[in-house]
């Protein structure tokens, strides 16, 4: 009776693992192979000499190799998957400034590959330098003197003119990229791993944009604050914070449009009334949530002719992130050539950081570590500083690294030069602009505005 | 209506009349069917008239005044099986039962549901099903019912509510909220609470006293009003029982209860006692095991009969029960310094019932009780604030501009604090009830028989809330807030009367008819409302006809019925709601300080006084049969629920000045002198130099327009839901001592919410003129892609039991199979046109009125209204199409930002899902006559298999998915000493 029994439950058993269905994992293979990258210059048309090729994991391992006169970087590389990146600079003959950037995601490395022996070929994208830059951006937030947590209504971004002259920017409006966090679900990817919109001219910005009201002058080496949250002086509460209610910065503050008085108390007094941005929201919310872990952040200027809320307002210029029609992913679609400058940021505690903004505007990405109160800041470009006559010996070295830069993170300005102290001395500082946050940017062991 | 009534009450008088009640008396003895002992306090029930006594210290018991024909003689005492002796009563008789001990030695022992054979669908299960699938809380019986599906962790931090013939979420008609639920007699009202309108909570209920319980899904007799999607019916253990102790292991939930019935008195004569204390332990998280839901559930019952030996006993039943516990996550390291969730889950319970049996011509049975619940769900939330700002806290009920004051709008502290809601419910619920019957019977011509037993009854209930509503510890730290007290607000009083009759007819020795039919009228009243009073009437009826044979049966039973769902408080009373705008804002000074001004716009609940009570049409029609050892049956269901509630928004235009900040440099007062004041009525904002030396400075300012919302209740559109139920039990293998079951139901549901509901996009959205968004639009059902769906569901169980009585050994495989799933969204009007429009890309807003499989679907509001003229509705097509073909673009691009789209091209598509199984594992073993103990294991083989969505084309998980029971195992031990 027993065996009866025996079959008859063995039998319910096997009905289930029947309609179960199995997933066999891959076998893992731990091989090399010598991969051979060739680059080339869109202008051109020819193979790009000198320029730095980085192929990297997402555990965060990194592979450098500079292109040869044939334009060909050569790898010898673990079998992966891995994210290239690469940068450098094209001068015309009729002088103009170039910046060329070239990126590319998901390229398997195994025996099965195409790549191997055969190798890659990639056009680099070409993008115009600009002077005015992000030179810093502080959105982590910082701890709390009770200990219970972070603060993250103390966001800031420095704009910088990084040329000599003078500078006009008329309509200058900041902008997201979706997602809002660079290790959400991303699904803006094609079947070929590029960006849905990537050479399609333009850059989604979601839910809103602030835009100045009057045109942004800023004479050579002059910079900007903008608070974008909370224009007042937060180390009343938070020693760990930063003052943002000096009469000189600007500020996000739009009442009307965004409520939320925990993100937007209203500015200091000492701040005019002229330098609120105003927000034009096609999007929903109660405020602009710039991420706290890794935002893609831009800034960009509207031409003239375009009136921005009428812009902002017109339905056939949304797009929608991943695909799905809803206003919380409702964005504004900025044509490139608006784009002014860009910066991509990965947050050191996820793997999964996915890029955002296309090669013409960022090629890169800068990792952060959020609720310490570090900010991301932009390298010096030391040639082009020290080449400025008697700014060398102005200039001041010894800035402190992050205390916990994790893999991945650059922990100070390579080139060691502070360039807030050596600005108070009175040195003019170049900061590098390649349009990749990967070289241009390091993550700061302080806000610059404690300094 | 009331016509109605009068005639079935004349119908009843005359069938009273007709038929001759002879009584007769059943005396006898029980005793242990092995050692012939007295079973003393063993229960005698005559389950037609509800008469009962209990069984003396020399075994022998007495009914007396028993109507003629047929007897059904219920004999309990806990431990043993109960008999249900039947035999036709034609003269005084006595019998002797035999109690044959209750343990898994006996041959007939079953651990699922089982159908009750009368006229309507209705499942029991009892004592033994509930300890062998470990029962914690009684929201779970719904997994023995055909086609039911296990919940992979039975833990009490999740409070589902039970939902009779239904799927649940995302369906219209409110199904759980009209599922009723009954503890000895005693309903568990949600009516009273003000933040949900869902069935009552089961949490409190202890279920390691459960002895039984009764799910009708059917027709439900006009006794239990007050409901629309059946009830669940749960009884407690009585009588005279030994020490039990009963102790549960999950991962998440622990349990241990003890128990009791006590003997009162020499013999008992002075009633019996059951007392029971259960301790509940659920946890949220494995790894951190600190945030709780605790129920300490103590139960007394006392039950005693007077005058048990004259004519006409009575007895006599008082019921206290009381919970203390809730959820708690005070204790939980993981969380900042004394921030913590605790919400208290009291109950207190308690009815007193007198059953007196007469056992007369003119009255066989009477029945009086009152019952009273108050609940204390008190939740307090501390919470660690801090803030480099003053931030503003508006407290004002008072419309118009108000600036920072200290009273009307204060102003929060900066630095570091804690801020401690309380949000004060107290449900509260009474009711009385009296209750009459006759039971007559008639011998006709030849073998026929005929009964009558007749019921009239008068209901009383009230709901109300005794409640403060949200509250601060301390309202100096208290943000944004006005109070609204649950304790202000008026009782929702209902009477019921009702009436019904049941006919038994003895059509020839192997057939019977039985036909019931009542009416039964609601008179709810809700005092010092508009709602005034309601008046709603409840048909129903039912028959059933059966051939019985030695080795066939065959019964076929059909029944229709109206019941109505009173509604909450939640629905009677909508929070009163206000709008607060910042009117204007000083600069914030060196010290974080500044001067906020609001407009406040306030607005009284909106009472729809036509809304009508939401109610069931349930039809239903069954065969039950056996044959030879093969018992079946099928149910056909077709329940169609009107007028349910349904949440809608109702919005008012108004305007306000908005005054921009000032600065420190640009201002003739300096910071430090200025003064600000507003007017209350024009909202100017006038600052003021507290030196004097510069005058009043007015500022200028612009009017903003916006609109107020406000929730109004109405009645939804109509949706219906219907299936098929069975279960098959095959004949027994006598080799393996095996029962197979074979259960399942094919359920389908369909709604479609066609009522014109308002809506606003949101308050920060921006129109083309700079001004905020200025058009509400009038949506059919929803402001959504879609307003409304269609579902089938086909699931069967099947249940091999093996039950080995030499070893005291139970052991049961469940195979859950859900062979047909199929969901699909739809966006139609009243009459089944497609009102949608079906379009390639996303970023399209034209389109055609074709199929939207595999399109993106727009969808425009039928109507839209201006802030200017809100009164009148515009065809919003027609004026979309005027301002694109007139180019104002303006017009254009705001009215397409009502267009609502479906999220992706397969949001209307049809999901059907792959089938999926399930394998549930339990059994029981009893270690000789003391000791239980049970092991249960639900998705045994953890089936992680993925299934295949015909909606998306993708297969996803079974894991974590929700469709099958996560893997979960659970250990018990039940001792008597």
């Amino acid at each position: 009776m027993m065996k009866h029994l025996l079959y008859l439950y063995i039998m319910c058993g096997l009905m289930t693992l029947l309609a179960s269905s199995c997933i066999k994992d891959e076998e893992l293979r731990y091989e090399s192979f010598d991969v051979a990258v060739q680059l080339k210059n869109p202008i051109t048309g020819e193979g790009m000499q000198g320029v730095s090729v980085v192929m990297s994991t997402t555990l965060g391992n990194a592979w450098q190799a500079t292109t040869d006169g044939a334009g060909r970087a050569h790898f010898t590389l673990p079998a992966g998957i891995y994210d290239l990146s690469a940068s450098g600079q094209y001068t015309d003959a009729q002088g103009r400034e170039y910046v060329m950037n070239c990126s590319s995601s998901n390229i398997k490395v195994n025996a099965a590959s195409p790549i191997v022996g055969q190798g890659l070929e990639l056009s680099m994208v070409a993008s115009r330098r600009g002077s005015l830059i992000i030179k810093e951006l502080y959105q982590g937030g910082c701890q709390k003197d009770d200990g219970s947590g972070a603060y993250y209504f103390d966001k800031y971004v420095i704009l910088y003119n990084n040329g000599q002259l003078p500078l006009t920017v008329n309509q200058l409006c900041l902008g997201m990229v979706p997602p809002y966090n660079a290790h959400a679900t991303n699904a803006n990817f094609d079947a070929d791993g590029r960006l849905t919109y990537d050479g399609k001219g333009f850059i989604p910005a979601i839910q809103a944009i602030w835009y100045f009201n009057d045109a942004l002058h800023l004479e050579g080496g002059e910079e900007i604050v903008i608070a974008l949250n909370g224009a007042v002086d937060h180390t009343v509460s938070y020693s760990n914070s930063v003052n943002l209610g000096s009469a000189d910065y600007y500020c996000t503050y739009d009442p009307i449009t965004f409520t939320n008085t925990s993100y937007y108390p209203v500015p200091s007094e000492l701040i005019p009334t002229s330098h609120y941005l105003s927000a034009a929201l096609y999007g929903q919310g109660n405020a602009w949530p710039l991420s706290q872990l890794d935002p893609a952040f831009f800034i960009f200027s509207v031409p003239e002719d375009v009136d921005i809320d009428a812009y902002a307002n017109d339905a056939n210029n949304i797009w929608y992130h991943n695909n799905v029609v809803s206003i919380s992913g409702a964005c504004l679609r900025i044509p490139t050539e608006w784009i002014i400058d860009g910066i991509e940021m990965f947050s050191t505690i996820s793997n999964k950081n996915v890029k955002r903004l296309t090669d013409e505007v960022d090629a890169g990405a800068v990792y952060l570590t959020s609720t310490f109160g570090y900010s991301v800041h932009r390298n010096v470009d030391v040639a082009a500083t020290k080449a400025i006559p008697g700014n060398e010996e102005l200039l001041v070295y010894g800035l402190s690294e992050t205390p916990d830069a994790s893999q991945g993170v650059v922990p100070a300005d390579p080139s060691g030069i502070h360039a807030e102290a050596s600005a108070k001395r009175g040195a003019f500082i170049i900061y590098q602009d390649t349009n990749n946050s990967s070289n241009d940017f390091f993550e700061r062991y302080q806000a610059s505005l404690r300094d | 209506m009331k016509h109605l009534l009068a005639i079935l009450l004349t119908f009843m008088v005359v069938c009273a009349s007709t038929l001759r009640a002879q009584p007769f008396c059943v005396s006898g003895r029980v005793i242990d069917a092995q050692t012939r002992e007295p079973m003393v306090f063993a229960t005698v029930v005559h389950q037609t008239t509800q008469q009962g006594t209990v069984v003396g210290e020399d075994g022998r018991f007495m009914l007396r005044n028993l109507p003629k024909g047929k007897a059904l003689i219920e004999v309990r005492l806990f431990g043993y099986v109960p008999q249900l002796l039947t035999f036709t009563l034609t003269r005084d008789t006595s019998i002797v039962v035999k109690l044959v001990e209750q343990d898994l030695r006996l041959d007939e022992v079953t651990v699922t549901s089982q159908k009750q054979h009368i006229e309507t669908t209705a499942y029991t299960v009892d004592r033994t099903s509930l300890e062998h699938n470990q029962i914690v809380n009684v929201n779970d019986v719904t997994l023995l019912l055909p086609g039911g599906k296990s919940q992979g962790d039975q833990s009490l931090i999740d409070d589902q509510r039970i939902a009779l013939r239904s799927e649940g979420s995302g369906e219209m008609g409110n199904a759980s909220f009209g599922t009723a639920v009954e503890v000895d007699g005693q309903r568990l009202s949600n009516n009273g609470e003000m933040d949900e309108t869902t069935g009552a909570s089961t949490r409190t209920v202890t279920t390691s006293d459960i002895e039984e319980v009764e799910v009708i899904t059917g027709i439900p007799s006009v006794e239990y009003g007050d409901l629309s999607n059946g009830m669940v019916k749960v009884k407690t253990r009585r009588g005279k029982t030994p020490y039990m102790v009963d102790v549960t292991f999950k991962p998440h939930t622990k349990l241990a209860a003890l128990a009791k019935g006590f003997s009162l008195g020499r013999t008992g004569q002075g009633g019996i006692l059951n007392v029971s204390y259960e301790w509940t332990q659920s946890v949220s998280s494995l790894a951190s095991p600190y945030t709780t839901y605790r129920r300490n559930g103590l139960s007394l019952r006392y039950t005693r009969q007077f005058l048990k030996e004259k004519a006409m006993p009575l007895n006599f039943n008082l019921d206290v029960k009381g919970n203390l516990g809730g959820y708690d996550s005070e204790s939980d390291p993981d969380a900042f310094n004394d921030t913590y969730t605790k919400k208290q889950d009291y109950a207190l319970r308690s009815l007193m019932r007198l059953q007196w049996q007469v056992g007369r011509p003119w009255l066989s049975y009477l029945e009086l009780s009152a019952d009273v619940s108050m609940e204390d769900k008190e939740q307090r939330v501390n919470t660690n604030r801090s803030s480099a700002t003053s931030q503003p806290a508006l407290h004002t009920t008072e419309q118009g501009y108000h600036i920072a004051d200290g009273i009307s709008i204060i102003m929060g502290p900066t630095g570091y604090w804690y801020e401690l809601a309380i949000t004060d419910s107290k449900p509260v619920d009474f009711g009385a009830h009296l209750k009459a019957k006759w039971d007559h019977e008639k011998s006709l011509r030849g073998d026929y028989q005929i009964e009558s037993h007749a019921k009239v009854g008068l209901d009383y209930t009230a709901s109300g809330n005794e409640g403060r509503g949200l509250y601060y510890a301390d309202e100096s730290f208290a943000p944004t807030w006005r109070e609204a007290r649950y304790d202000t607000l008026p009782y929702m009083h209902n009477l019921a009367v009702y009436a019904e009759e049941q006919l038994a007819l003895q059509l020839a020795r192997k057939q019977d008819l039985k036909l019931s039919f009542g009416l039964r009228e609601d008179v709810t009243h809700i005092a010092g409302s508009d709602y005034g009073t309601v008046n709603s009437l409840s048909p129903r009826g039912s028959l059933q006809y059966g051939i019985h044979g030695k080795k066939k049966e065959l019964s076929i039973h059909a029944g229709i019925g109206k019941s109505v769902k009173l509604p909450s408080m939640q629905v009677l009373f909508p929070t009163i709601s206000y709008v607060d705008w910042q009117t204007f804002a000083s600069g914030t000074t060196a010290s974080g300080e500044a001067c906020y001004a609001y407009y406040t716009q306030p607005s009284s609940a909106i009472y729809n006084a036509s809304l009508k009570w939401q109610y069931s049409l349930q039809r239903e029609v069954g065969v039950e049969a056996k044959l030879g050892k093969t018992r079946l049956s099928l149910t056909y269901f077709n329940t169609s629920t009107f007028n349910p509630y349904l949440r809608t928004s109702v919005y008012r235009p108004f305007s306000y000045e908005l005054t921009s900040p000032i600065t420190a440099a640009d201002f003739p007062i300096p910071s430090a002198n200025r003064n600000y004041t507003v007017d209350p009525i024009s909202g100017k904002v006038i600052v003021h130099d507290v030196t004097g030396n510069v005058a009043d400075q007015e500022l200028p300012s612009r009017t903003l327009h916006r609109y107020i919302s406000n929730t109004q209740w109405v009645n939804g559109s109509s949706s219906t839901r219907q299936g098929v139920e069975w279960i098959v039990d095959f004949a027994r293998i006598p080799a393996l001592r095996t029962d197979i079951r074979w259960d399942g139901t094919f359920y389908h549901y369909r709604g479609v919410e066609t009522t014109l509901v308002a809506s606003h996009i949101g308050s920060s959205t921006n129109q083309s003129d700079g001004q905020p968004y200025s058009y509400i639009g009038y949506y059919e059902g929803a402001a959504a892609a879609s307003n409304g769906s269609v579902q089938s569901q086909l699931n069967t169980n099947v249940t091999i039991t093996t039950h080995v009585p030499v070893v005291r050994f139970i052991v049961s495989v469940r195979f859950e199979c859900s062979f047909y799933n199929m969901k699909r969204s739809l966006r139609e009007d009243r009459e089944g046109n497609l009102t949608g429009y079906a379009m390639l890309d996303a970023s399209d807003y034209f389109g055609t009125k074709s199929d939207y499989k595999d399109h993106y679907v727009a969808v425009y509001p039928k109507y839209y209204s201006t802030w200017d003229d809100p009164a009148t509705l515009r065809p919003f097509y027609d004026d979309l199409m005027t301002a694109r073909d007139a180019g104002d673009t303006n017009l254009y691009n705001d009215l397409l930002r009502m267009v609502r789209k479906s999220n992706t091209n397969y949001y209307f598509n049809e999901d059907r899902i792959s089938p999926y199984f399930a394998t549930d594992f339990n059994v029981t073993k009893e270690i000789g006559k003391y000791v239980k103990l049970s092991f249960y294991a639900t998705n045994f083989w953890n089936n992680t298999s993925r299934v295949h969505s015909s909606q998306t084309d993708r297969r996803t998980t079974l894991y974590n998915s929700g469709r099958i029971p996560a893997f979960y195992y659970g250990l018990s031990l039940k001792v008597r000493l």
